[in-house]
């Protein structure tokens, strides 16, 4: 039987999968956070390190974003 | 937060040693690159694989989405290894060394103990790369038979002088 291409690639499954990867790492990035502020005792790494985390991950969602729409169009 | 009494100065904050942390930083790159290899792969071998459920011309968008969400995963690993890397200290002050051991996100022991408890300081630095970039194991034994490790430490002679010059200018004092 040949499987038709819609049953595989379903844009809602994948939307799914994205959804929840990004929710995951939106709660991890609160936690991360909040350890840095918390127990990282002020010191210049810490500071800076919530920004660096924050823009490498926006960058790493929108290309994830991206790949899902160039695979599902 | 940690929380310091009246009068104590931090004088020495310990870490482990940087390598062991890019150890698993290239791990995790290693990791990052894995699925690239991939698209290096023959376009027939795909055809003959994935054929019969008919994804063929879609093969690259689905790694690419798949590997953009393989970044994600690896991305909180990263983090969480340099949050363990980072918050797993010792700290020495003017009254205590202060031993905060983080160990994941959820798991954080903070325990202490003060210069006249101590019995017993050693280093143990085993192996040639140890020996040349010098990290190592430092234990301090106490009066309450206690022991407190600290694996991976850098510059572990030098942590070791820090405590026994404390726990020198303590007992001279007193």
């Amino acid at each position: 039987m040949q499987i038709t291409f819609p049953l595989v690639i379903n844009p809602l499954v994948f939307a799914g999968i994205l959804a929840v990867v990004i929710l995951i790492l939106g709660t991890f990035s609160v936690v991360f956070i909040y350890h840095w502020k918390e127990y990282g005792m002020e010191t210049p790494y810490i500071k800076r390190a919530p920004k660096i985390y924050l823009s490498v991950t926006a960058l790493l969602c929108t290309f994830a974003v991206v790949s899902y729409f160039i695979l599902i169009s | 937060m940690l929380r310091l009494e009246a009068d104590e100065k931090v004088l020495y904050v310990a870490r482990k040693h940087w390598f062991l942390f890019a150890t698993e930083t290239f791990f995790l790159a290693v990791l990052a690159l894995l699925p690239s290899i991939l698209f290096f792969i023959p376009a027939p071998f795909f055809d003959e694989v994935f054929g019969v459920v008919a994804i063929r011309g879609h093969i690259i968008s689905l790694v690419t989405f798949f590997w953009s969400l393989w970044l994600m995963f690896l991305w909180m690993l990263f983090a969480l290894f340099w949050t363990n890397f980072y918050l797993d200290v010792w700290i020495v002050t003017n009254f205590r060394v202060i031993d905060i051991d983080q160990v994941g996100l959820f798991n954080r022991t903070i325990s202490a103990f003060r210069f006249d408890h101590i019995q017993d300081a050693s280093v143990k630095v085993s192996g040639l790369l140890a020996t040349i970039i010098d990290f190592g194991t430092v234990e301090i034994r106490t009066a309450s038979e206690e022991s407190f490790k600290f694996k991976g430490v850098a510059h572990p002679h030098q942590l070791k002088e820090k405590i026994l010059a404390e726990h020198h200018r303590v007992h001279t004092v007193a």
